[in-house]
């Protein structure tokens, strides 16, 4: 049981990183645009936010500290401010377009106006948070986001081109629209390197309780739960290429990425991408939420957990209880989901060094890891990501103007 | 506020401290304290780039010149924090310590 | 001569989680005070658990604004919550202190919004563990 609850926590982190508002637009568009072309991104993508996850995942284990945690008390409280007053904005914009996601999941079925639903969306994000556990939570979204299989079965269905789609594994440049071309893949290694995903999944492992004893389990959680995400981002992908592409369908809107599931499903194609949209930006939406209030507990050294009832750690509750709110109100201001998922990532990718550049350090860190420190190799990959960060820090913005 | 005789150790912290000639040393990264009776006393000052690496545990990255000194050890009789926005020298460079040089025994001023 | 205790406190006091003797979280130690005398070694006297410890560090100005709301709406407080440096305990990633929690002054603003607000809110104020 415990086992499964402890994938349960990679497989919600993923739906944060790979399934949400903005991952599955992106996915959507990188199918229909280039067709197989951009699977080498996603690849590249899950191996490093597999390698981060599991080591933020270790960290909790061996401290009981979060990252957030971590990087404050290693790094100061200068370089911490940097990352509150960054992933602030980014988790705000985040959680605006997600509750997006899912009021406009709504609009789907219903043809009502998304900001409709925009302030019930809030208020059952809401209230979730407020009365329910982290197990409830975890495992809530992750059995909900079991929907999200429908695009690998759509994509199965379709008999995809298996010859194509591995070429598509290797890095190619593009055969036309450069800019946007490059701009798709930071834009999806940008979603994955999201500094929520790895806090909330540190977070989550201190709320479960994890030990020494769990760091094997942790490996293959953050393998088992990040894969689950990747398979169904590249099964979009696949599923994009094969029905949206050849019909020269751009993906500017929800509506647009819908029609990919009715070749394979028919009259229930836009009701079960939309179910899929709904449940993954709602299991997104509580992670943002959740991780807003870890941040600024953890940050600032109050005491947290959503296992405790409100009045126990008021203002780790104060904290989501003014964000939801007001990343409903961005959302009507804002308008269109997909467009503030857009400026988040270009965002999300300028945030993100300054969460993985820690990371180097704090794994290596006898005094937090102990034992369980990094080996040279690890380290040689982490300087990689870092790398691999600091590049999409420097080209996204340029390119978001060029090709967004 | 801080009372008069008050330091506010954090904003020592990533200080330039500077010789008495005025020439730049390196900043201070770390403070270390001692027991002494019923108290903690801050006893030195470790100052320069090779103090940061030490404080975050990454001399193994190997990221410092071999060669070259990049970090003091300063005493607490060695540095004026009269105005802890500009902390110097009370003696001249030659007499500081390396970091990561075996550590001198000393008599502490009465 | 017996080997001095050393303790770093950039690395082992200074924003480090501050935990009492429960283990509840008290804060994060955000200042270090110490006092300086004539022709001896500064004397660690208190940490300082406030916002204005801490925001001071980036700017001088923010310090100042945090101190100012600080001043103006942190309730029954003159001055920013010390934790008289006898009552360390040991650093590291954690800092323990022998007090508890209540005798710190440190959760002023958790009492508050807990009476004020949460209590407020259906749900908000039952006891124990969800």
């Amino acid at each position: 049981m415990k086992s499964l609850s402890n994938v349960a926590l990679g497989i919600v982190t993923s739906i944060g990183g790979f399934l949400d508002v903005g991952a599955i637009a992106t996915a959507a568009l990188a199918g229909a645009a280039f067709g197989f072309q951009m699977l080498w991104v996603l690849a590249l993508g899950t191996l490093c936010v597999m390698y981060l996850t599991e080591m933020a995942g270790r960290l909790a284990c061996v401290s009981h500290h979060s990252l957030v945690d971590a990087i404050r008390e290693r790094c100061g409280f200068r370089y911490f401010s940097f990352l509150l007053v960054g992933e602030v904005l980014v988790d705000l914009l985040v959680l605006a377009a997600e509750i997006g996601g899912v009021a406009v999941a709504l609009h789907l079925v219903t043809g009502i106006d998304y900001r409709w639903f925009v302030p019930i969306v809030a208020f059952a994000l809401w209230l979730l948070i407020w009365i329910g556990t982290f197990s409830i939570v975890q495992n809530g979204t992750s059995v909900l986001g079991l929907i999200t299989l429908a695009f690998v079965v759509g994509m199965w269905w379709m008999g995809p081109p298996w010859h194509e789609a591995m070429k598509g594994l290797l890095p190619t440049a593009p055969s036309h629209d450069a800019a946007r071309y490059w701009f798709t893949a930071v834009g999806i290694i940008g979603a994955l390197f999201e500094p929520f995903m790895l806090n909330f999944y540190a977070s989550g492992a201190i709320e479960e309780k994890w030990s020494l004893k769990d760091i094997p389990m942790n490996r293959v959680t953050a393998v088992l739960g990040m894969g689950f995400g990747a398979v169904i981002a590249v099964s979009i992908v696949m599923l994009s290429a094969m029905t949206l592409g050849p019909r020269g369908i751009q993906v500017d809107s929800y509506e647009q990425a819908a029609m990919m599931m009715l070749q394979p499903f028919g009259s229930w194609g836009v009701p079960l991408f939309a179910a899929c949209l709904g449940t993954a930006c709602f299991g997104a939406s509580l992670q943002v939420a959740l991780n807003l209030s870890y941040l600024f507990s953890q940050g600032f050294g109050w005491n947290w957990s959503e296992n405790l009832k409100p009045h126990e750690d008021a203002r780790f509750a104060i904290v989501y209880t003014l964000a939801i709110p007001l990343g409903a109100f961005l959302v009507i201001i804002l308008g269109d989901p997909l467009q503030i998922t857009t400026f988040s990532m270009a965002l999300n990718a300028l945030l993100a060094p300054v969460i993985v550049f820690p990371l180097l350090i704090l794994m290596n860190d006898r005094h937090y890891l102990r034992d369980y420190r990094n080996h040279m190799v690890g380290n040689v990959f982490v300087s990689a990501i870092v790398v691999i960060a600091f590049l999409i820090a420097i080209v996204a913005i340029p390119l978001e103007v060029l090709g967004g | 506020m801080a009372e008069k005789n008050e330091i506010r150790a954090e904003l020592l912290l990533g200080r330039k401290v500077r010789s008495i000639h005025g020439h730049a040393v390196g900043r201070i990264e770390e403070m270390r304290a001692e027991r002494e009776h019923d108290y903690w006393v801050v006893t030195e000052f470790h100052v320069g780039p090779i103090a940061l690496v030490e404080r975050l545990a990454v001399r193994h990255f190997g990221i410092t010149l071999p060669g070259r000194v990049h970090g003091y050890r300063v005493r607490w009789d060695q540095l004026d924090l009269s105005n802890p926005y500009h902390p110097r020298l009370t003696c001249h460079l030659d007499e500081l310590e390396p970091l990561g040089a075996p550590r001198r025994k000393h008599r502490r001023a009465a | 001569m017996a080997e001095r205790e050393l303790l770093p406190l950039v690395r082992d006091v200074l924003d480090k989680q501050v935990l009492d003797p429960e283990g509840h979280k008290v804060g994060k130690a955000d200042g270090l005070i110490l006092q300086a005398l004539a022709n001896r070694p500064s004397r660690v006297i208190a940490m300082e658990i406030s916002q204005t410890a801490a925001w001071r560090q980036v700017h001088h100005r923010l310090g100042a604004l945090a101190d100012w709301l600080r001043a103006k709406f942190e309730p029954g407080q003159n001055q920013p919550p010390r934790i008289l440096f006898d009552h360390f305990v040991r650093g590291g990633i954690d800092v323990h202190i022998d007090i508890s929690w209540k005798r710190t002054k440190a959760l002023v603003w958790e009492d508050w919004l807990e009476n004020r607000v949460i209590a407020r809110i259906p749900g908000g104020r039952r006891g124990g563990k969800k």
